[in-house]
């Protein structure tokens, strides 16, 4: 297993993808459904997991692209361990910016509208949904 | 939900009919092919995730689906109502040299993450659940949940 000693973040990551096949078929079946689905995704519960999701795929790709390295050459083994730092430093190193980056959506989205407790909006706003209500 | 109740009675059933006290086994060289598969469609997923990640969280993100006037990311046409059927919709009917680019990024990434998360799925299944009747249960609820996201999510990636 990929995610090593923390299955129940691989499991997210399937049950998220899932989720996710589900709802953007609803995009072309049901419309209505689909916006309801995108402003949950807008909403900070689904924000946080944002995060959590992206930083669960980024470390899979790096941590199975060492093990499929491995797995073609088995002599490399002698350097697994340097293998999984660098997994790891891989992982932070690219997270970091994309981190940043993405707080830069959520600080906007938020800017534009900061009365959160009302969850209201005005109308010149750029994005014309409010987040989930709840 | 309807597809784990189904699998559960199918197994229950298989299990009467053929007196079967072993779990879900797959034919020896399919199961070589998804060892190899994986690795392979590990390596095409990741420039393909990294690439849906930057144009869906990181250039544009979750928030700019609804952003009424802006540019619909991957595309020269704006979302004039701001409604996330409309940023999919830009996304899909954008060609290029007459090929729907987009459709078929998503798809491509679509059968290759499916089929690689699910059978992940069914190696953790296997290596905790040992009852038999369980253990084909799920094996056949991860098939048909395969089978069934990949009809699913690619209904509409063919052009109308």
């Amino acid at each position: 297993m990929e995610l090593g000693a923390a299955p129940d973040l691989w499991l997210g990551t399937v049950l998220f993808l899932i989720l996710h096949v589900i709802d953007t078929s609803w995009a072309a079946f049901y419309p209505d459904l689909y916006e309801d689905a995108i402003r949950q995704y807008q909403s900070p519960l689904f924000t946080i997991g944002e995060f959590a999701l992206v930083a669960c795929v980024v470390y899979h790709a790096f941590n199975g692209l060492r093990i499929i390295l491995l797995d073609y050459k088995p002599a490399w083994w002698i350097y697994q361990r340097r293998a999984a730092t660098l997994v790891f430093v891989a992982t932070l190193v690219v997270l970091a910016p994309t981190f940043v980056l993405m707080i830069g959506h959520v600080l906007d989205f938020y800017e534009e509208d900061p009365d959160l407790a009302g969850w209201t909006r005005s109308s010149r706003s750029r994005h014309n949904s409010p987040p989930g209500s709840w | 939900m309807v597809i784990v109740v189904a699998a559960l009675a199918l197994s229950a059933f298989y299990g009467l009919l053929t007196r079967s006290d072993r779990g879900f086994e797959l034919p020896g060289r399919l199961e070589s092919t998804l060892w190899s598969f994986m690795r392979l469609s590990g390596v095409l997923i990741v420039p393909l995730i990294f690439g849906h990640l930057a144009m869906m969280h990181v250039i544009s993100g979750v928030f700019d689906i609804t952003g009424g006037g802006m540019t619909v990311i991957g595309t020269d046409v704006t979302n004039e109502s701001g409604k996330a059927v409309e940023f999919v919709g830009a996304r899909w009917d954008m060609l290029v040299a007459g090929v729907a680019v987009w459709r078929i990024y998503d798809g491509l990434l679509l059968a290759l993450v499916v089929i690689h998360g699910l059978n992940g799925l069914r190696y953790v299944v296997n290596d905790y659940v040992h009852p038999p009747l369980a253990n084909r249960a799920l094996n056949w609820a991860i098939v048909f949940g395969t089978v069934a996201l990949i009809v699913l999510g690619m209904a509409r990636c063919w052009p109308e």
